[in-house]
């Protein structure tokens, strides 16, 4: 095997994303509850191991992988123990790549780590960048789904309304308190509810 | 012909009939779940002891006296504390390694951090 695997990354849009978290969530959790079961999904429906590896984060800068025969999750064993919000989003990610990429894991058929390390090497950055992309999407749209999105923050803007605070004249500090309040609600952090209202212009529809 | 189960097997079948999660199931009764995971994927021995078995039993729920009960203590006393031969055989480091592995940053590992990952691997 050699750098020539011609590993493509697929082209997904953001809403051929957005369907493939809504059948991910169709077929696992069609009640649709928030918060999302990400833990119990992976291992009970789909039957993967979540092993803790300590050190991940401060050896390798890493969250999380999935092994190539894409029978195990390893996760950061602090990560895993001491940052829940992170930890759902560390396997609702990886679960992203092993609906999004199985295709790529597919083609890993390595017989030995030097054939390892050219197959992972002949990644181009470019194509990593999209399959994080698509993964982190993926993980975002599954742990925060739009209609759950849609409702909370109305009753959110409502409420800080209520404490007569001026969503126009006080935008960044308003939005942060709601989406710390969202954060809460589908157990992930801030960053990944910003994210959302953002890419999903759900705050644009407040201005 | 009906495949043996083994030992690690039927204990991660029973914490999934309990419906808990490895981590929940480690929280609630002061395991390691970096252990646990190795036992279930039987990559560590049953224990020897009949005490931590019996512990471990009741973790599970598994009624004393049951038909579980005796399935989880004679596949414990099958595997007489090794790690089962066709496990050693089918497990390939190769297997385990990740094909998307980049720093939070996107960055490429370096070789020497790669074999690093190789050696945390084989004990996990």
């Amino acid at each position: 095997m050699s750098n020539e695997n011609n590993i493509k990354a697929p082209v997904f849009s953001y809403d051929e994303i957005c369907n493939h978290a809504d059948h991910f969530l169709k077929q696992y959790h069609p009640c649709r509850e928030i918060p999302i079961p990400i833990e119990e999904i992976a291992e009970f429906q789909i039957g993967l191991n979540i092993v803790p590896i300590p050190g991940l984060l401060r050896a390798f800068d890493v969250d999380g992988f999935t092994s190539s025969d894409l029978s195990n999750i390893y996760v950061d064993e602090f990560i895993y123990s001491d940052r829940p919000g992170r930890y759902r989003f560390t396997l609702a990610h990886e679960v992203g790549h092993i609906f999004l990429h199985k295709e790529i894991y597919s083609k890993a058929n390595f017989r030995n780590i030097k054939e390892w390390k050219d197959f992972i090497n002949s990644i181009s950055e470019k194509d990593h960048g999209w399959l994080e992309y698509q993964a982190y999407s993926f993980g975002g749209l599954v742990l925060v789904p739009r209609e759950h999105l849609i409702r909370l923050t109305k009753f959110y803007v409502n409420r800080v309304q209520e404490e007569d605070i001026s969503l126009r004249e006080n935008w960044d500090f308003a939005w942060d308190l709601i989406a710390a309040r969202l954060a809460k609600d589908f157990e992930v952090s801030s960053d990944v509810i910003e994210k959302r209202l953002n890419k999903d212009k759900v705050m644009e529809t407040y201005r | 012909m009906k495949e043996k189960k083994l030992f690690g097997e039927y204990f991660k079948a029973s914490r999934i009939a309990i419906k808990k999660t490895l981590r929940q199931f480690c929280i609630g009764n002061g395991l390691d779940p970096g252990n646990i995971s190795k036992l279930e994927r039987s990559l560590l021995p049953p224990p020897q002891s009949r005490e931590k078995l019996e512990e471990y039993a009741g973790y599970l729920k598994i009624k004393k006296g049951s038909d579980g009960w005796y399935t989880f203590f004679d596949l414990a006393a099958a595997e007489t504390g090794k790690i089962p031969d066709d496990i050693m055989a089918k497990e390939k480091i190769e297997d385990k390694l990740p094909i998307l592995f980049r720093t939070l940053r996107g960055q490429k590992v370096s070789d020497e951090n790669l074999e690093k990952l190789i050696k945390i691997l084989r004990n996990a």
